[in-house]
C-alpha cells in the first residue's frame, strides 16, 4: 500500500485525535477505500476514522469525490478496493439497509423525502422498530394497533425537536425547502444511528435558515451523542461546526487538520483557487 | 393518544364490515333461487365484479402502491384458475365429493381457491426475484413475456391443454365435475365470491395501512431514500409482488368457479373482453394509482359498462349510437381518454376513499 497520499498532520491535530481515541474506539473506519468507474479513479486510498460523538467535516472543490465517499460509506456504491468497518464489522458489499441497521444514517444533497406521504409518515418509515409482525398486521391484531401508536408517539417526539410537530399532517412534498431539509434530518435521526452523514445540509438555504441549521446540528450532537460527518460548501458553517476537517481533491485526501489549520493550508487554498493564485511554486 | 383511538375505531369498523357481510349472506339465502332476474342477470354480474375487483386491486398493489409496471397479471390469474380447477377435478375423481351440494364440496372449493392463490404467490416469488432487478419499461416487458409464457405453457400441458385429455382437463368438464357452478349454484354459493372479495380487500387494506405498506409507499416515492431509511428494498419489492400474485391467483380461482370451462384465451395480454392484463392496468389507472378502493370502484364500473354494452342490446339502437356500441373497445377507449384528460389522477386521485369524507361532502352539498 502506498503511503504517500496521507498528508502530514500537526502536533495539535494528533493530540486532538489521541483525545478522541481515549473516549472510545472509532464507530466508523475505512482502510484504503477506493472506487473506480470505468477506469476513472473517483476515490482512492481514502482513510477516515469517526469517533463517537465527534463533528467531522469533509470539504473539497466541486467534483472532488465528496458525495462518492458518502455513497461508499452508506453502501450505495460497492468499493473496488479497501475496507469499511462499522465497529469491528467489515461492511464491504453489504446492501444499504444493512448499513442503516448497523447505525449509519444519511441525508442527501438533493432532498430525497417520500414526497407524497405526510411528515409524520416520513419519520415513521425510518424508525427501526419491529414491534409487530406481518401476520398480526394482516389479521389486525391488537399488537398492530399498539405498535402503530408507539411508532406515532416516537415520530411525534422527533418532529417536536425540529419544530415540525404542528405540521405532522402535511404532505412532505409541499413543505418549504428549508423545512424539507429539517425533515430529512429528523428522518435520518429516527433510524437510531451512531453516525449521521449530512450531505450539504445548507445547500439552497438562506442565511437565517443556515443559522437555524447550525443550532440544530449542535443540539443533535449534544443530545443524541452521535458522530456527525458533514459535507459542506458553506465554509463558515464548516469552520463553525466541525472540530476537524478532511480535505479531498480528485478523490485523494490532501489535508487533515483542525479548522484553523485548514483555513491557512497552502495545499487547500491551491485546490480551491488554482495553483497560480495561491502563489505556489 | 389520538393515533391509538383511530386504530381502535379501525378495528371496530372491520367488525362492522364482517357483520354486514354475514347479514348479506343470510339475506341472500332467503331470496328464492328461481327468481329469474336475480339468478340470470344480477348474480353473474356480481360474480364477474368480484373477480375483477380482486384482480384489479391486487394489481394496483404492484402498479400503484409499489410503482412498478406489471403487464402480466392475468398470468397469475391463469395459474390460480387452472390450479384450483385441476385440484377440484382431482378431488372429484378421488371421490372426495359426490355431488355439489355437499359440505365436502364447499371445503374442496375453498381449499382449491386458496391453493391456487398460494401457487400463484410462489410463482410470483420466483418471477419477482429476477424480474424486479429491472424497472420501468424493462420490467413491463419481462412481465408481459411472463403472461404469455404462462398461457402457452398451460396450452401445452398434457393435463390442462387447449382441448384437454381423457383424464378430464380443466378446459372441458369443469361444469360437470369440478369447480364450475351451475346457475343455481352461482346463487347458492354467491357468498364464496363475496367472502373472497371481502377477505382479499381486507388483507390488502390491512397490509397498506401497516408499517409494511408504508414502506412500500416509501419505495414508490424514492427508492434510494427508502434504502437510506433501512428498508430492504429488494425484499419488499419481491414480497409485494408475490402478495399481489397470490391474490391474483385467488381471483383466478373465483373466476374458475364462475366459468363452466376454462380457456387460456381469457388470460391473454389482450382479447375482446374486459378480462385481460391490459384492461386490469387500465382499471388501476382509471381508479387512481395507489388507491385500492379506487381500483375496486373502477373494476365495478368497467364490469357494469361491459354488461351494458354487451347484454342490453344497445348495439341494436338505430343510427350511429348503435354502430358505436357494436365496437365496445371504442367506447372503453373514449371513456379512458376522457377520464385521463379530466381526472389525471384517476377517479380517486390516488387517495383511499373514506366513507366519512364522502358523507361529509354530500352532507355539505345538501345543506
Amino acid at each position: 500500500m502506498k503511503k504517500m497520499s496521507v498528508p502530514e498532520t500537526t502536533v495539535l491535530y494528533r493530540r486532538y485525535i489521541e483525545q478522541m481515541a481515549a473516549g472510545g474506539s472509532p464507530v466508523l473506519r475505512t482502510e484504503g477505500l477506493g472506487i473506480t468507474f470505468g477506469g476513472l479513479k473517483a476515490v482512492q486510498d481514502f482513510n477516515i476514522e469517526v469517533y463517537p460523538g465527534e463533528l467531522l467535516g469533509i470539504i473539497g472543490p466541486n467534483g472532488a469525490g465528496k458525495t462518492t465517499v458518502f455513497n461508499l460509506l452508506t453502501g450505495v456504491y460497492r468499493p473496488s478496493e479497501g475496507a469499511i468497518y462499522i465497529g469491528d464489522r467489515l461492511m464491504n458489499g453489504s446492501p444499504p439497509h444493512r448499513f442503516v441497521e448497523m447505525g449509519i444514517a444519511r441525508t442527501f444533497q438533493n432532498i430525497r423525502l417520500f414526497s407524497s406521504m405526510t411528515v409524520l409518515e416520513n419519520v415513521m418509515v425510518a424508525i427501526r422498530d419491529h414491534s409487530y409482525s406481518l401476520v398480526s398486521a394482516l389479521l389486525g391484531l391488537p399488537q398492530c394497533a399498539r405498535g402503530e401508536g408507539e411508532l406515532r408517539r416516537r415520530a411525534m417526539e422527533l418532529l417536536e425537536i425540529f419544530d415540525l410537530g404542528d405540521k405532522w399532517d402535511t404532505v412532505a412534498g409541499s413543505l418549504p425547502y428549508g423545512r424539507q431539509r429539517m425533515l430529512e434530518i429528523a428522518r435520518a435521526l429516527a433510524t437510531g444511528m451512531k453516525v449521521l452523514l449530512l450531505d450539504e445540509p445548507a445547500a439552497g438555504m438562506n442565511p437565517v435558515e443556515t443559522q437555524e441549521l447550525l443550532s440544530y446540528i449542535g443540539r443533535i450532537s449534544r443530545e443524541f451523542r452521535v458522530a456527525i460527518l458533514l459535507i459542506e460548501h458553506d465554509m463558515s458553517l464548516v469552520m463553525n461546526v466541525c472540530r476537524r476537517i478532511q480535505v479531498i481533491n480528485f478523490g485523494e485526501t490532501i489535508a487533515l487538520g483542525l479548522p484553523e489549520e485548514i483555513a491557512c493550508n497552502k495545499q487547500v487554498i491551491r485546490a480551491y483557487l488554482g495553483g497560480d493564485l495561491a502563489g505556489g511554486e | 393518544m389520538r393515533g391509538e383511538r383511530e386504530e381502535v375505531k379501525g378495528m371496530k369498523k372491520g367488525l362492522y364490515l364482517w357483520a354486514g357481510l354475514l347479514g348479506l349472506v343470510l339475506i341472500l339465502q332467503l331470496i328464492p333461487v328461481n327468481n329469474l332476474l336475480f339468478a340470470k342477470k344480477i348474480v353473474p354480474l356480481v360474480w364477474q365484479c368480484c373477480y375483477l375487483i380482486i384482480a384489479a386491486t391486487s394489481l394496483n398493489l404492484v402498479v400503484g402502491c409499489l410503482g412498478q409496471l406489471s403487464l402480466g397479471h392475468c398470468g397469475f390469474m391463469a395459474i390460480g384458475a387452472y390450479t384450483s380447477a385441476l385440484l377440484s377435478l382431482w378431488a372429484q375423481r378421488a371421490g372426495v365429493f359426490s355431488h355439489k351440494e355437499s359440505v365436502a364440496y364447499i371445503v374442496v372449493v375453498l381449499i382449491s381457491i386458496v391453493a391456487g392463490g398460494l401457487l400463484a404467490g410462489l410463482v410470483g416469488l420466483a418471477v419477482g426475484i429476477p424480474a424486479l432487478r429491472l424497472k420501468g419499461d424493462y420490467l413491463a416487458i419481462i412481465t408481459l413475456g411472463f403472461g404469455m409464457i404462462v398461457v402457452n405453457l398451460i396450452n401445452n400441458l398434457p393435463f390442462a391443454g387447449m382441448d384437454g385429455l381423457s383424464l378430464g382437463s380443466a378446459a372441458s368438464g369443469l361444469y360437470k365435475t369440478g369447480l364450475g357452478f351451475s346457475n343455481r349454484l352461482l346463487v347458492k354459493y354467491l357468498w364464496i365470491a363475496l367472502l373472497g372479495t371481502t377477505g382479499a380487500m381486507t388483507l390488502m387494506f390491512k397490509f397498506m395501512k401497516s408499517r409494511f405498506g408504508r414502506n412500500v409507499r416509501a419505495i414508490r416515492d424514492d427508492e434510494i431514500g427508502a434504502a437510506a431509511c433501512g428498508i430492504n428494498v429488494p425484499a419488499y419489492k419481491v414480497g409485494t409482488f408475490a402478495l399481489s400474485a397470490c391474490l391474483g391467483g385467488v381471483a383466478g380461482g373465483i373466476y374458475a368457479c364462475f366459468m363452466s370451462a376454462l380457456t387460456t384465451g381469457s388470460f391473454a395480454f389482450t382479447n375482446n373482453g374486459i378480462l385481460n392484463s391490459t384492461f386490469l392496468v387500465a382499471m388501476c389507472v382509471l381508479g387512481g394509482l395507489g388507491s385500492l378502493s379506487g381500483s375496486a370502484i373502477a373494476a365495478a364500473i368497467m364490469c357494469l359498462l361491459n354488461y351494458l354494452i354487451s347484454q342490453t342490446g344497445l348495439n341494436s339502437l338505430p343510427g350511429w349510437i348503435g354502430l358505436a356500441f357494436s365496437y365496445p373497445m371504442l367506447i372503453y377507449a373514449v371513456v379512458l381518454v376522457v377520464i385521463i384528460i379530466f381526472m389525471p389522477g384517476g377517479l380517486t386521485g390516488g387517495r383511499e376513499i373514506s366513507l366519512k369524507a364522502v358523507i361529509g361532502k354530500f352532507g355539505a352539498r345538501l345543506k
